[in-house]
């Protein structure tokens, strides 16, 4: 705040109003009729005071007009959460709607809690679960072509087999489908031929094959 | 010796048991208000609005300090003023402008409390024009004096009660007041047309 400044009061700048009582009685309008024409006709000979008189007046009329501000959004809750924090919560505490959601919230990490041990907590699939070989038999075919097919039973069925002086083979094997990788192999009479592929299922065949 | 009709004084009751009805009702009541007489005093939005709220919170602490012997709003304005002398006292921004556009605060730009005239439409251009020059005008006032000047002029304040409110003999006031206008009539007389009556 600015110390009093005496010097306010006492302007040098000359005031063809100083010293009239009368005057914001007029240029605030609190004059009655009768007083406010005696009194302009007093100061028509002082033209310089009317017209100070008239542009204060006007001052006067400007200042009353002047617009009403609005206070900014949320005006009210926000003086209501500086007293309820003020209060520790006395006064204008939160409402269900407003308190901050504990039960949820601990709901939600019980639920984070379970899920993590129920996702982490089981078993992970080998994926390399031992099968057990299936006892499997199988017969050897010729043909008068010299095509010969395998059929393995109990493991599944040779999906093809063609010879053209090679041997390619793919097996599928149920349940579940196993596929060995293709293998070129030469016919030959008594040709004992042993496969051994680990796949997925971690199934070891030993396919024995022999030629006629 | 209390001022205040029989709803007054039943309203001041709820207010010193501290009922949030009528707590929150105090609060829309004067809300522009205050802020209106912050932000003019203070010359700037952020402070305004912070020292407003502060206002009502002190209302809210103090009401039991409230005896009656003035109306409630000079009670009010008198806090509101403690407040806002306080901040400018330690605030750095005492000679900064607020220079924004008020517009948005503006709740009739063309009509003030104490004024119930109906305005046309094509003057509405012109009195926003004007009320901007006022509040650039009311910017450069001393402190003391824009004080006073929106006390009696904006808010409708009595003498007696704006030496209530700012703790200034009655003289001082009036002379205040008086120098207040003159440095206005000074600052706004560009935007005086005589033979306009709806400008300044």
């Amino acid at each position: 705040m600015n110390p009093p400044d005496k010097s306010q009061d006492q302007d040098v700048t000359p005031d063809p109003l100083a010293g009239d009582a009368r005057v914001q009685r007029f240029i605030e309008k609190r004059m009655g009729r009768a007083e406010r024409e005696a009194y302009l006709a007093e100061i028509v000979a002082e033209p310089e005071k009317a017209r100070e008189l008239q542009d204060l007046e006007r001052i006067v009329e400007v200042l009353h007009a002047a617009p009403v501000l609005e206070a900014p959004p949320h005006f009210l809750r926000d003086v209501q959460g500086r007293i309820r924090r003020r209060t520790r919560g006395r006064y204008f505490g939160v409402t269900v709607s407003h308190r901050l959601p504990w039960e949820a919230i601990i709901n939600g990490v019980l639920l984070f809690v379970l899920f993590v041990v129920y996702f982490f907590g089981m078993p992970i699939a080998d994926k390399r679960v031992l099968v057990p070989i299936p006892k499997a038999t199988f017969e050897a075919r010729t043909d008068n072509h010299g095509t010969a097919a395998a059929v393995l039973y109990g493991l599944g069925k040779v999906d093809q087999v063609v010879t053209n002086g090679h041997t390619y083979y793919r097996l599928v094997v149920a349940p579940d489908r196993v596929e060995l990788a293709e293998r070129e192999i030469a016919l030959y009479p008594f040709l004992s031929i042993e496969g051994r592929a680990e796949v997925d299922t971690g199934m070891l065949l030993n396919i024995r094959y022999v030629a006629r | 010796m209390s001022v205040l009709s029989d709803d007054e004084l039943r309203f001041i009751a709820a207010l010193k048991r501290r009922d949030p009805r009528a707590f929150n009702a105090l609060v829309l009541k004067f809300q522009d208000r205050v802020y209106g007489l912050c932000f003019r005093v203070l010359r700037h939005p952020e402070d305004a609005r912070e020292v407003a709220q502060e206002v009502f919170v002190s209302v809210f602490e103090k009401v039991d300090t409230y005896r009656g012997e003035a109306a409630l709003s000079t009670w009010l304005f008198r806090i509101a003023i403690n407040h806002s002398r306080n901040r400018l006292k330690y605030s750095g921004r005492r000679k900064e402008r607020h220079k924004d556009s008020f517009d948005d605060m503006l709740v009739q730009p063309t009509s003030g409390p104490l004024n119930a005239e109906v305005v046309r439409p094509d003057q509405a251009h012109n009195r926003k024009r004007v009320a901007e020059a006022v509040e650039a005008a009311l910017q450069e006032l001393d402190d003391d004096q824009r004080i006073m000047v929106v006390l009696r002029d904006v808010e409708g304040q009595s003498y007696e009660d704006i030496a209530e409110i700012t703790g200034a003999q009655l003289g001082t006031v009036k002379s205040r007041i008086h120098r207040a206008r003159q440095r206005l009539k000074l600052l706004l007389a560009p935007h005086l047309d005589p033979d306009d009556p709806t400008s300044v």
